[in-house]
């Protein structure tokens, strides 16, 4: 009986000695990734890893950050020779967000979106942001107000600017699934320097729209908005509208967005409707929040303002994009397969000269918390 | 003697059909349409299973052993007996190679396959050489622990889900593929209900029809449940393309910016049920050569079967995409076992009770 | 000379043998009543401090006296109506008379016969709280060393013909008694037969205390999972005999023992039915969690910052990293040398008188909490881990054994295999604990208990018979 248990806890003690996960490291031994800037010049990769290191921190700052860059023909290539320096592989599980240069941009996103899907480390809910600075790891060089790592400020500003399930997020999983859909565009938020003071920080500056994995243009921040609106997508952003009488500041509330498509004789028409809740912020002049009139006025010019700046958006999508950023096509695809497959082919020309009309219902949700605007007692 | 209740009927027979489901999460046929080829499922499913409930309501005190020898006589049993132990051990090759694979791909990505893959091919022996006692017993807690899981993943699910990401048209590009995932559903897991009927001793309080039936309706309700969130947040393209759908939809959910990557926890729970599973595949092979060569339980051979049907596993299933070739050609495969031996079961049934019957006419005439 | 067997029927001879017997024992008191001509006509012995010195003079010595001071022959026959004292055994065996009178008896000789009165009156500690089973609210008696006035308690509570109590004389050198209660008719026949065959069958009768029988009688004698339930409260006992249940009172040991016992007991109180239904199940719930924390917990954090970093929010990770920077050790034997620093620290504040006790604690704080950490020997996070795997560990105290041998396996596997191996640990832990039973009674029987974890109203709630159906017959 004692020889049988002791072989027993000798065949233990070996098979814990001898086996083993080779997954072990030592939390303190990991090199954290807090995201990465990728790079093409058409034919090589440009990987920039933003690294956090503890040991340089402080008691005013818990981390400082530090930059490896390697080449290679492929994003993994370039992520393994980073090896070379380091002694062994970063630790990407962290990453949060990875910013593309116009390079990968213009040539595909593709591969970036792979390399997503075979590195299981790297969190599935990561955000890609586009930059559009000559290279994306330029974006190092900004600064961020709040936080010491540009990859965590960004996520931060990411995941204030959209949720992730919302279309027009950065969130990897979302842009993996448009991408490689049919008939509809992928939008990723586009991310630039502002100057604030004497520094650079890091801000959002618009929306870049690719047609498959391609670039096809990128819309300023103030279409961006607007676009913003159009995917149900919650906007801060702040409008004006000028009714003749007062100017009024306002912000769009929930908003419903749809679309009727038809394609007939050749000619694809698209009727888009758009439903804003009106948030009054603040008004230029003297107005009774409370006046029917007045609500009318606003109601009307915040419409027309509405329609106008919409129906930029999406007649540049129409004209100059051709990227199809509403998912008429997907709609064709899903809910009338044959009549996509005799027109996907020719999508883009058949997009390119769609008949598109936009009508816009807002209704005044909040009028603020005061019901007149302030006046001076005596002019 | 230990007999198999209701409750452990019902218990076990949802663990085992979901026991490796949850893992993978769809059909390798036409991925995003999977919950639709599970709804399609049920008229292979339903007829099986109501099969099976016929058979083995006719005798209420047997266990399938018992049944397969009244039938078929002592050595046509113990034919079939050999031809359900066949089937579990490739079954259970199946399982270890793939949960193996989910091991390596996912969780220990830097670890050689043979270490999680015997680590726990010896704990299914152990757990299956400690008797069905405990495998009952592991099966309550472990389906619980299942439901707890699902029940915190599945409404965090909701607040993450795309609804309009519902996969239109129903059947795809792929309409072949949706069928063929029916079939394999049909296959694995409701098919593969003729192990557990071979691993159950003999039925002891309830219905063990109900049990069966109940069982398989919750399997069924989980399953689709997981199939429709994992196509709605994931997307149909993402679908297609990833292995370990829930896996996957799992790392998408999150509650604020403090609990993430919560697929690693549940998966916890998602590997206990398939090692169970495991083990009672495990377990079935036992009883069948126990009653095919007249012997004892045998449970000093356990941990072998369970080494030898992970080295078959390696041999054939050479690495993670090996696992899902596999997996679409498992429901030819199981055709002969999963529907072959219950139409067999039924068809001598049938006979058995027209001579009956003709006996009886013939006695009174 | 040898003692014989039986009594003589002489007082001078048989009072001459116990004299030989206890020669050597300077308790051993024993007197001659004589008659006015100087004839003995009867004899009286006993331990003293194990008899009531006034109990004999009252009830054995005066009436007996005072017969023969007339020159009458006190025979056998006519004691019972000499002696007043209630409980007076005749006697005929000496092995049982020598039994009687060191159980404090005094034993009366006369011609004819011999007598076991009852005289005990040793000294007994009073009723206090048992200290490991407190309680806010509800009854607050423990039991004590008499087992008799164990058994009162007992019946105290249980005030019914049905209650049954058998003894047990166990041991040649400590001849000590153990009683067995059950209730007839609620308790299960097979466990009360099967109770009395595995005592009758110990190889160590000398029973100082009850665990020297709870070890040999538990189904599993290696297993660190208690299967024989021990408690030292009478109301406990009381409501596990209502159950179904059978209990031992062991002479000698507070410590009462009801078998069969299943896990869930381990998380159960006696305060649970005397407050709320809702607060109680809440308490149940939180000792359960914090039991399966404390078993989980260190091995979930090696799985999780050795394996599985991915899981920990980024700013976590970054603050257990730099926790971490410059502490030599690898987190599991940091882990490990701070558990067993816990428990040395456990079991020295035990042993120590309660003066030395508070400066312990402060000295274990100041050097553990704060002088290692910062001398980077651990780090906080490590600390903080312990501290809660150490508390969460004094919620179920039945369960400290075997928590002890499940945190150490489950972190043997994970440090080995990572989350599969916690994974495998887990389940074969599930699965040992499936195996387990108690008197037959699988271990695991949640549907046996109408309280399981959840302890339902006093309206929904009644003593039922729990052991006839659940028994495991076989494999």
């Amino acid at each position: 009986m004692k020889k049988r248990y002791l072989a027993l806890a000798f065949t233990l003690l070996w098979a814990f000695l001898l086996s083993g996960c080779d997954g072990f490291a030592e939390i303190e031994e990991l090199i954290v990734v807090s995201g990465a800037a990728i790079d093409f010049d058409g034919e090589e990769y440009t990987v920039t890893a933003e690294i956090i290191d503890l040991q340089r921190g402080s008691q005013e700052t818990a981390y400082k950050t530090f930059y490896l860059e390697s080449r290679g023909g492929s994003i993994s290539q370039a992520v393994s020779h980073m090896g070379r320096v380091t002694g062994k592989e970063l630790y990407w599980g962290h990453a949060s967000v990875f910013v593309i240069g116009p390079g990968v941009a213009q040539s595909s996103i593709l591969p970036v979106l792979e390399w997503f899907l075979h590195d299981s480390l790297a969190a599935f809910s990561s955000m890609i942001v586009l930059s559009d600075t000559e290279r994306a790891a330029d974006v190092y060089s900004f600064v961020s107000p709040t936080e010491n790592s540009v990859s965590f400020a960004l996520e931060k500003i990411m995941t204030n600017y959209s949720s992730r399930e919302e279309r027009g997020s950065a969130a990897i999983f979302e842009i993996i699934d448009k991408c490689s859909a049919d008939g509809v565009a992928t939008i990723i938020p586009v991310i630039s320097g502002q100057k604030n003071g004497g520094e650079t920080v890091i801000a959002i500056n618009g929306m870049a729209v690719f047609a498959r994995d391609t670039i096809s243009g990128i819309y300023a921040p103030e279409e961006a908005e607007l676009l913003r609106l159009l995917l149900e997508s919650h906007s801060g952003n702040v409008f004006s509208a000028d009714t003749g009488e007062e100017v009024v500041h306002f912000h769009c509330g929930e908003t419903k967005s749809g679309f009727e498509a038809e394609f007939e004789n050749g000619t694809l028409t698209v009727d888009v409707t758009l439903e804003a809740e009106l948030k009054l912020v603040d008004v230029d002049g003297d107005a009774g929040v409370l006046d029917e009139e007045f609500l009318l006025r606003f109601a009307d010019s915040a419409d027309q303002v509405l329609t106008q700046r919409a129906m930029n958006v999406l007649e540049k999508d129409v004209a100059v994009f051709r990227s199809d950023i509403l998912g008429v096509g997907q709609y064709f695809e899903r809910c009338r397969p044959e009549l996509w497959e005799q027109i996907k082919d020719d999508w883009e020309t058949v997009y390119g000269s769609a008949l598109i009309s936009l009508s816009v219902d807002t209704k005044v949700g909040q009028s603020g918390e005061a019901s007149k605007t302030l006046t001076l007692a005596r002019e | 003697m230990i007999k198999a209740d209701e409750r452990d009927v019902r218990s076990l027979c949802a663990l085992f059909m979901l026991g490796s489901i949850v893992i993978i999460g769809g059909t390798a046929e036409n991925a995003s349409r999977s919950w639709l080829s599970l709804v399609l499922s049920v008229t292979i499913a339903l007829p099986l299973l109501a099969l099976w409930v016929w058979i083995l309501g006719r005798f209420p005190d047997k266990d399938l052993f018992g049944v397969l020898g009244e039938l078929f006589g002592k050595w046509g049993g113990k034919l079939f007996a050999g031809l359900i132990g066949v089937y579990a051990f490739i079954t259970l090759s199946w399982t270890l190679g793939n949960y193996t694979s989910f091991t390596t791909m996912l969780t220990s990505r830097d670890t050689v396959k043979e270490v999680p893959g015997m680590l726990v091919a010896a704990a299914a022996a152990v757990v299956a050489g400690l008797g069905f006692r405990v495998i009952r017993g592991a099966g309550r807690i472990f389906l619980t622990f299942m439901f707890i899981a699902l029940g915190v993943t599945i409404p965090l699910s909701i607040l993450s889900v795309d609804f309009s990401a519902f996969p239109l048209p129903i059947f795809g590009h792929d309409r072949a593929g949706v069928f063929e995932g029916a079939l394999s559903l049909g296959m694995m897991p409701f098919g593969e209900v003729i192990i557990l009927l071979a691993a159950l001793p003999p039925p002891g309080r309830g219905k063990r029809g109900r049990g069966l039936l109940f069982g398989a309706l919750m399997a069924f309700c989980v399953m689709l449940v997981v199939f429709l969130r994992n196509v709605m947040m994931l997307g149909e393209r993402s679908m297609d393309c990833l292995y370990f759908h829930s896996f996957y939809a799992l790392r998408i959910l999150g509650i604020g910016s403090f609990f993430q990557r919560m697929e690693i926890l549940v998966s916890v729970v998602y590997m206990c049920s398939d090692l169970l599973r495991i083990a009672l595949c495990i377990y079935c092979c036992g009883r069948v050569v126990s009653e095919c060569l007249g012997l004892p339980a045998q449970k000093g051979c356990y941990g072998p079967w369970a080494v030898m049907a992970f080295a078959a596993s390696e041999m054939v299933l050479i690495n993670g995409q090996a696992v899902f070739v596999f997996r679409e050609l498992c429901k030819y495969i199981a055709l002969p076992f999963c529907v072959g031996i219950p139409l067999a079961c039924a068809f001598a049934l049938f006979l058995r009770k027209n001579e009956q019957s003709d006996g009886k006419l013939w006695l009174k005439s | 000379m040898e003692a014989p067997n039986t009594v003589l029927g002489d007082p001078v001879a048989d009072l001459g043998t116990f004299k030989n017997i206890f020669a050597e024992d300077a308790a051993f008191r024993f007197r001659e009543i004589c008659s006015p001509e100087g004839r003995v006509r009867a004899g009286i012995c006993f331990f003293d401090g194990m008899a009531s010195g006034s109990l004999v003079a009252e009830s054995i010595a005066e009436p007996v006296a005072s017969f023969v001071c007339d020159g009458k022959e006190l025979r056998a026959e006519q004691v019972f109506s000499v002696v007043t004292n209630c409980e007076l055994k005749r006697e005929d065996s000496v092995e049982k008379l020598i039994s009687a009178v060191m159980y404090g008896d005094t034993l009366l000789f006369v011609p004819g016969g011999a007598f076991a009165v009852g005289t005990k009156n040793w000294l007994k500690r009073t009723l206090t709280e048992p200290r490991g089973e407190t309680v806010m609210r509800g009854p607050r008696e423990g039991f004590i060393e008499s087992a008799l006035d164990n058994v009162s308690m007992i019946r105290r509570r249980l005030k019914t013909r049905e209650l049954r109590v058998e003894m047990v004389s166990l041991g040649e050198k400590a001849n000590n008694f153990i009683y067995i209660c059950s209730i007839r008719g609620v308790a299960d026949e097979r466990v009360r037969c099967e109770l009395k065959r595995r005592i009758a069958a110990m190889t160590m009768t000398d029973i100082l205390e009850s665990n020297y029988i709870a070890e040999q009688i538990r189904d599993c004698p290696h297993s660190p999972f208690k299967t024989v339930g021990t408690t030292e409260r009478p109301d406990s006992v009381a409501a596990k005999l209502l159950e179904g249940r059978v209990a031992v009172v062991v002479d000698g040991s507070p410590c009462v023992l009801t078998v069969p016992y299943l896990f869930v007991e381990s998380f159960q109180s006696g305060e649970d039915y005397y407050t709320g239904n809702i607060f109680s199940s809440v308490n149940r719930a939180v000792r359960f969690v914090g039991t399966a924390l404390s078993a989980c917990i260190p091995a979930f954090y090696i799985a999780i910052v050795n394996y599985h970093q991915e899981m920990l929010p980024t700013v976590l990770l970054l603050s257990i990293s730099k926790a971490r920077q410059g502490v030599p050790f690898p987190t599991i034997l940091e882990l490990l040398l701070l558990l067993a620093a816990f428990d040395i620290l456990r079991e020295a504040s035990l042993r120590m008188s309660n003066n030395i006790g508070q400066a312990l604690s402060v000295v274990g704080a100041l050097i553990i909490g704060q002088s290692a950490v910062e001398a980077k020997f651990v780090s906080a996070p490590v600390v903080i881990i312990v501290a809660l795997t150490g508390t969460t560990s004094m919620l179920a105290s039945p369960m400290m054994g075997a928590l002890v041998c499940a945190r150490s396996f489950l972190l043997a596997m994970t440090a080995a295999f990572g989350l599969t191996g916690f994974t495998v640990g887990l389940v074969l832990l599930g699965a040992y604990l499936c195996s387990l039973s108690s008197f037959g009674v699988p271990y695991l029987s949640f549907e046996l208990l109408p309280d399981g974890l959840i302890r339902r109203r006093w309206g929904k709630l009644r003593y039922r018979k729990l052991f006839g159906a659940g028994r495991r017959d076989g494999k």
